[in-house]
């Protein structure tokens, strides 16, 4: 059974285009149901499907017959013609497949490099293939190891460190503040689009409590409600900010909101208390000369782009040790993958159970007379021959192309533990399959 | 045992060099090898820094912290033993480079110059004494933590109001927690010195009134001096709970308060005449 994928993605495609492919967990159930029969060349399938890329991969005797298989009914459960002629799309076989998958996971292939989400979908995909039956053992065994290779990268490298968005920039900003928002309380002034996505990221730190102001009473209670938080009338501002430990500011006013002054008087009524101030709006919200003040943390639009950038730059430098870690990765699953054909697995059993009788021989063989014990050596090779006999005439009635087969010589692997020698992927990919 | 200790006093300090050469490197660069072994390593090195200094109280018939020097590997191993629980609640190592620093060089001063012998002042032999130098060393164990958070927290600080996410700000952990830190150790230490001061004026008392100590402790340079300490770490505290002082203000305040302690430690030491000197 040979592995491939064929799928459309942001380098692929427009996101008009994917976002005609893509499909939900609901969808890819139906998907599945209802053209399993059509799609008979295919005999494992996983689908990958985010904002970003809808990947079909695939186990396969003949991928060739199943890629045009697979394509055909995507277009027709998605009432898509363009995926016909291949025009967007792009296919991968084998290892260069295997390489793409684990790319993915280790957030090499996102928009923004070393993201996390990723990994949760590359999960998430396998689960939803499980519950209607679609992969088989060699597509588990791919996407327990692609996922195993995605934590690695994150672990091993710092490719997911520092924020590279605003948003994510002026929480992280905060909470070098702040050890925690649980304790601590959030204004956001300004109920605009920005105001509430970067509300948004506040709202899910969790904390103590979030208020919203702006001019217009009646938008700040609609971005309360949907921050989970409390409207406040804008002539507040200032109690407000002697309350709070993070204001976020993006209202669309040509002047700032909060002077120096104001926030000096604010400050010195704090007691020392630190506030972090995060201004997104453009023209600017607070007079930069507040910057100034002690344990106000200003930090405007430039301050966090220029953090993002400089984590972006950082985790760059990250992208050739994750790469190593993928090609680690890709090898040792080959390892396991061309282990599985029935030659291998005969010799690794014979040479297991070998290796059980020299070691039992052994360790009793003293307890025989030394004449003794070259019949008892003899004794046990032909116990070992007997017993594998017939497991072995099985093994070598299988046919490795069919799910069945390949599904058959993996169990015996791990029935056998013919991996504890550390040379497959199995000792290191027990914790994820479990 | 006494083979055993001299061993130990020179293995220590290299252990030491090794433990602040791996919170080094992760500090820099956090590889994955380092990160997993630099907290089993440097438990063991403080246990086995007890053990060295179990094995000279046993050896030496009193409490290890009779000279300076001795005194010094026994502040060494407060520091480090306070640090490793410290870094045992954080979960996060990151901070132990700047820890175990000053660990090393109390260590290594130790090795060097210490000198170890049965015949110590009578009065050292007491239980009263290694009371009252234990809780003393602790206390001062403390102020040197809380100056070492205090001086983090000034860094990172300084970081944040520039907008700087260099190492400081990544490694660090947030001010917050820093400040904390800073703070109870101020508590800790001023504790342990308000219970260092009680014992050892008890003490001072119950010699007097037998006789073994002429004078009034109350002139010694050494009380002074500590007494001025302990004044101003109360202030500290007071500053903080009374006057609600913020925590960079507090941070700034303890390191210049631990270094005027420092200073008036090593001067008194090398210029005064205090009964607190033993042979």
């Amino acid at each position: 059974m040979q592995l491939s994928l064929f799928g459309i993605n942001h380098t692929s495609a427009p996101a008009g285009v994917r976002d005609a492919v893509a499909m939900t967990a609901e969808e890819i159930g139906d998907f599945v149901g209802q053209y399993r029969e059509r799609i008979d060349a295919v005999q494992e399938l996983v689908v990958l499907s985010t904002c970003h890329r809808t990947e079909l991969y695939m186990g396969a005797a003949d991928t060739a017959a199943a890629g045009k298989q697979l394509r055909d009914v995507v277009c027709t459960f998605k009432g898509v013609e363009h995926m016909h002629n291949g025009q967007y799309t792009f296919e991968r076989e084998g290892r260069e497949a295997a390489k793409h998958l684990f790319r993915v996971a280790a957030g090499l292939d996102s928009l923004m490099i070393g993201e996390d989400q990723i990994l949760g979908q590359v999960k998430d995909a396998l689960a939803v293939a499980e519950r209607c039956g679609a992969p088989g053992s060699l597509l588990t065994r791919f996407f327990h190891a692609a996922v195993h290779t995605g934590k690695r990268v994150r672990s091993e490298t710092e490719i997911g460190r520092g924020a590279v968005s605003i948003a994510y920039a002026a929480v992280g900003m905060a909470t070098k503040v702040f050890n925690d928002l649980a304790q601590h309380s959030v204004a956001v002034v300004g109920a605009g689009e920005t105001g509430r996505l970067v509300g948004l990221h506040f709202r899910d730190q969790g904390p103590a409590q979030l208020f919203v102001l702006n001019r217009t009473f009646e938008r700040a209670r609609q971005l309360a409600e949907e921050l989970g938080g409390r409207a406040r009338p804008f002539d507040e501002l200032a109690a407000t900010l002697r309350e709070v430990d993070v204001v976020v500011s993006a209202t669309v006013a040509p002047e700032p909101v909060m002077s120096a002054e104001m926030l000096a008087e604010v400050m010195r009524e704090r007691g020392g208390r630190p506030l972090v101030a995060i201004d997104i709006a453009s023209p600017g919200d607070i007079d930069p000369a507040a910057g100034r003040l002690a344990n106000l943390f200003l930090y405007d639009l430039d301050a966090l782009g220029a953090i993002t950038e400089q984590n972006r730059a950082q985790r760059a430098k990250e992208i050739p040790k994750a790469e190593r870690i993928v090609d680690e990765e890709q090898r040792r699953f080959f390892q396991w993958y061309e282990t599985l054909a029935v030659t291998p697995v005969v010799r690794a059993l014979r040479k297991s159970f070998e290796e059980i009788g020299r070691r039992e021989a052994r360790k009793h063989g003293k307890q025989f007379h030394r004449t003794d014990r070259e019949t008892l050596e003899r004794y046990t090779q032909a116990l070992i021959s007997k017993l594998l006999h017939h497991p072995t005439l099985g093994l070598k009635d299988l046919d490795r192309s069919t799910p069945e087969g390949f599904g058959k010589l993996a169990a015996m692997r791990e029935l056998f533990r013919l991996d504890a020698d550390g040379d497959g992927p199995g000792s290191e990919g027990d914790g994820e399959s479990q | 045992m006494i083979v055993l200790i001299q061993l130990l006093n020179v293995l220590l300090p290299l252990g030491y060099v090794l433990a602040v050469l791996n919170y080094l490197v992760i500090y820099v660069s956090r590889p994955e090898w380092s990160l997993r072994t630099v907290t089993p390593l440097a438990r063991g090195l403080v246990a086995v820094h007890a053990v060295y200094l179990l094995l000279a109280a046993l050896a030496f018939e009193h409490v290890p912290v009779a000279s300076v020097w001795e005194a010094f590997t026994f502040i060494a191993f407060a520091l480090a033993a306070v640090y490793l629980i410290l870094e045992w609640r954080l979960r996060d190592p990151s901070t132990g480079v700047f820890l175990l620093t000053p660990v090393l060089f109390f260590q290594i001063l130790s090795s060097a110059f210490v000198t170890r012998t049965q015949e110590v002042d009578p009065i050292l032999q007491s239980s009263w004494f290694g009371a009252h130098v234990t809780t003393a060393l602790l206390g001062y164990a403390a102020f040197a933590i809380a100056a070492v958070y205090g001086t983090l927290y000034l860094l990172l600080y300084r970081e944040l109001k520039r907008k700087r996410t260099g190492l400081v700000f990544q490694r660090l952990p947030n001010l917050e927690v820093l400040a904390r830190l800073n703070l109870n150790a101020l508590i800790f230490g001023w504790g342990a010195l308000t219970l260092a001061m009680l014992l050892g004026t008890a003490w001072a008392i119950g010699l007097q009134s037998r006789g073994e100590l002429t004078g009034s402790f109350l002139l010694d340079p050494k009380f002074l001096s500590t007494a001025v300490v302990w004044v101003l770490y109360g202030s500290c505290l007071g500053g903080r709970y009374v006057r609600k002082w913020p925590s960079r203000d507090l941070a700034g305040v303890s390191l210049v308060t631990f270094l005027l302690m420092v200073a008036s430690s090593i001067g008194i030491n090398l210029f005064a005449d205090s009964f607190h000197s033993f042979g």
